[in-house]
């Protein structure tokens, strides 16, 4: 799902609507993010800087570009919603739709995840790298992951041997 | 195109508001092709406006000077993405960012994105496979087969697929081989006992090892040795 310009955080310069407490986040590229500091607090790296005494400043994120930054920003206000609401179907089809990218994205996001320390956004991510995975002969995996392929036909002989257990 | 008129130095006050209508006339472009950030764009302007003024110091704040460089080239040109992929990365301008910005840029080319995990990231990952998935992936490369021969990927699937008991066994030959031993077992029962539901002697002769030492215990406690045994003991 790419990340229409309505559900992009606003600038931090433009909103201050809601009187909730807000942090503010600033991607690599420079870009600052506002958001309810119940938002930002998905993240465990930022729940610790909170903690130490940081939240005050803007938030630096120097691994995270805005266009990567403001699609996990989507998850984490998605899941601080769902967890007041706890529809477990929703989460899951909003899940399924959301995580719906390209290996590159995937990357990223996988990235970002771990970096900011966000659970479940680290297991939406690697569960969907398993997913691609999944039923997939090693060409095609080779082929949507970019794997390049290092061993001789006659190593390759050898190994779907020593595998045969697996595919009776 | 804007850095070629300001490198001369010399400006005459026609070139300068040539210069400058132009300048403003980008970042409308701009302003236009990026909405949200609208107030940083602002900033550039009235940025650019006070470089202008100053003439010779042009070149004094190189970074912005570099961000109105991009913003002409878009505009005059009309086409905002002409330029390479990563030139919005390497300016850091939030006017040209933009989401449109291809992400594969960032990564180094040729590398695959599963050999530039983290080894943790991709344990992780892992853990989330069957057993002909984590086989068929360590038959991609000798890379992905270091990563997908993990011992404690098979161990964890050992316990996921089998049982929690063995918790304390350390196989000599690795998981790997230990839960490839522990299917092939479970395997071979399970096909036993479906043969023996469908009471099917000729399946159970073609499963049944020929030999004198293999024996079976039936459900009555009488044990069974040999083959004829066994099949007379189904009956």
């Amino acid at each position: 799902m790419a990340s229409s310009s309505s559900s992009l955080p606003s600038p931090s310069s433009s909103s201050s609507s809601s009187s909730s407490k807000k942090l503010v986040l600033r991607s690599s590229d420079e870009k600052h993010f506002e958001v309810d500091e119940a938002v930002a607090l998905q993240s465990e790296m930022i729940k610790q800087m909170v903690e130490d005494g940081f939240g005050g400043d803007v938030i630096p994120l120097l691994n995270v570009s805005s266009n990567i930054l403001s699609k996990v920003i989507d998850y984490c206000k998605k899941h601080v919603d769902f967890d007041s609401k706890k529809k477990m179907d929703d989460r899951r089809r909003w899940d399924a739709e959301y995580i719906d990218v390209g290996v590159d994205e995937l990357y990223h996001l996988i990235m970002a995840a771990n970096y900011r320390n966000i659970k479940g956004l680290l297991d939406l991510t690697c569960q969907k790298v398993a997913d691609t995975i999944k039923g997939k002969k090693p060409k095609q995996i080779r082929i949507i992951f970019n794997i390049k392929n290092d061993v001789t036909p006659e190593g390759e002989q050898k190994i779907r041997k020593e595998h045969s257990w697996a595919f009776e | 195109m804007e850095r070629t008129f300001l490198s001369e130095g010399d400006f005459s006050s026609v070139s300068f508001y040539l210069v400058a209508g132009f300048t403003a006339f980008c970042c409308l472009f701009a302003l236009w092709a990026v909405r949200p950030s609208t107030s940083s764009i602002l900033r550039k302007v009235s940025s650019k406006k006070s470089e202008g003024g100053g003439g010779g110091g042009a070149r004094s704040s190189s970074k912005k000077k570099a961000c109105g460089c991009t913003c002409s080239c878009g505009g005059g040109g009309g086409v905002p993405n002409s330029s390479p992929a990563s030139a919005p990365y390497a300016n850091g301008s939030a006017g040209e960012m933009h989401e449109r910005a291809p992400v594969v840029a960032e990564r180094q080319t040729g590398a695959s994105m599963m050999e530039q995990l983290v080894p943790e990231i991709t344990t992780h990952a892992l853990s989330y496979l069957d057993y002909p998935s984590l086989c068929r992936l360590s038959m991609t490369n000798s890379l992905m087969r270091k990563a997908a021969n993990d011992d404690s990927a098979w161990k964890a699937l050992y316990h996921k697929d089998f049982t929690m008991e063995q918790d304390s066994v350390t196989p000599i030959n690795g998981w790997k081989a230990y839960y490839a031993a522990t299917r092939a077992v479970v395997n071979v029962n399970a096909e036993f006992y479906n043969i023996i539901r469908e009471k099917s002697l000729q399946a159970m002769s073609r499963l049944w090892l020929h030999a004198d030492y293999v024996k079976c215990i039936h459900g009555s406690g009488e044990l069974f040795t040999g083959l004829r045994a066994q099949l007379v003991g189904c009956d």
